[in-house]
């Protein structure tokens, strides 16, 4: 099928500001929309910019704006996005663009370190693993299973108004840590997340949990991360 | 932080009490839940009184006098009722509308300081002129309202 992509361009050694390229190609309806930017990339325009890594929805490098809504362009399907034979494609927002679809990820690994995203425990090392109750395990099964994409930080509004604010990823992976009873900076993490930065400033939208290409409840974790605060306990 | 192993192999732990600006922020977000629901209510029993017990057409400052009742009789229980209903009203909304003011200006200005404190300053200024009225109107003597009532 012949589809056309209309893609948001921006070269800054050349470019004032972004502008609309359109492409048409051909390709099969059960491709990936990532497919059919390789063959604009690999047959028509060498110049298109874009960043992607593993192409099977794991790595999370390939988070772009298809149609409006963050996805990753290894798991969009052409006959799933495609509306009148278009697939509009743009960068995420929010982030500051290097070059068409590539954004600068610094802001947003930034806010990921902030939370400190590894296990605390000061305590000796046991002879084999720490050991916790497959009840205690699945407290925070969700949230790992988070690829780090951006997408979800990308499509929030508040994140949008204000750079500054964590955003739905880093509040993620510190529900992670503070839910895993191995870990021993629980509290320090949600003193962290209490900031005026930190996760007051989600307005419950939902952008998050309909953005994430992992199925992530995020906007649950984020509420969860609230009431931990709100009632001082972590259960 | 302490820790409790509960029997259904789950673990509860507890956290210190946030202090300071974090303690804030908290406050407000429940003020926001809370305020939001409670105005909810509010507001349909404004739309119901005035619009259905009252009716839309016989709305009139007098009319709302005599609800306030301040016109040289004694009060009664009912026009307390009304005056601390509008009172509890006026306050969540003015409050809500404030914080939700605060909030938005602090997403796009928050950068900026002297910006976010001006805007800031206007918004509270607001904020104690409307309190100010509704201090003034829970107040109203028996002459002012009769003296309305007659206009």
């Amino acid at each position: 099928m012949k589809v056309t992509l209309k893609i948001k361009r921006f070269n800054p050694e050349v470019d004032k500001k972004p502008h609309w390229e359109s492409y048409t190609v051909d390709v099969e309806p059960t491709d990936r929309v990532l497919d059919a930017l390789h063959e604009v990339k690999w047959s028509i325009d060498g110049t298109l910019a874009l960043r992607r890594s593993c192409a099977h929805g794991i790595c999370g490098s390939d988070a772009m704006r298809i149609n409006g809504r963050n996805m990753l362009a290894c798991k969009a399907l052409v006959k799933d996005v495609a509306k009148d034979g278009v697939i509009t494609v743009e960068p995420i927002l929010g982030l500051p663009v290097v070059k068409d679809l590539i954004v600068d990820m610094a802001p947003f690994f930034a806010h990921y370190r902030a939370i400190m995203p590894y296990l605390v425990n000061n305590d000796p090392p046991p002879e084999r693993e720490r050991l916790q109750s497959p009840e205690d395990r699945a407290r925070y099964d969700d949230t790992t299973k988070c690829i780090l994409c951006a997408c979800c930080t990308t499509s929030c509004p508040s994140f949008w108004a204000r750079g500054e604010y964590v955003g739905p990823a880093a509040i993620v992976q510190a529900h992670r840590f503070i839910f895993d009873s191995r870990d021993q900076a629980a509290e320090e993490r949600l003193r962290i997340l209490s900031e005026p930065d930190g996760v007051w400033r989600c307005r419950t939208v939902f952008n998050c949990t309909e953005a994430c290409p992992r199925g992530i409840q995020v906007t649950k974790a984020i509420g969860e991360v609230k009431e931990a605060l709100r009632t001082g306990v972590i259960r | 932080m302490t820790t409790t192993t509960l029997t259904q192999g789950r673990t509860v732990r507890t956290i210190q009490p946030l202090q300071g600006k974090a303690r804030f922020e908290r406050a407000m977000w429940l003020f926001m839940r809370y305020s939001g629901l409670a105005l909810v209510f509010l507001a349909l029993s404004h739309f119901w009184v005035q619009h259905l017990l009252i009716g839309t057409h016989a709305i009139t400052t007098a009319q709302t006098v005599v609800f306030w009742g301040a016109q040289g009789q004694p009060i009664t229980l009912g026009n307390v009722l009304f005056r601390l209903y509008y009172a509890v009203m006026l306050v969540l909304a003015v409050g809500h509308g404030i914080n939700g003011v605060r909030q938005v200006a602090y997403d796009y200005f928050g950068h900026r300081p002297a910006i976010y404190k001006g805007l800031m300053a206007v918004v509270t200024t607001i904020a104690a002129l409307i309190s100010l009225g509704g201090l003034v109107a829970l107040a109203l003597g028996a002459q002012a309202s009769s003296e309305v009532a007659m206009r």
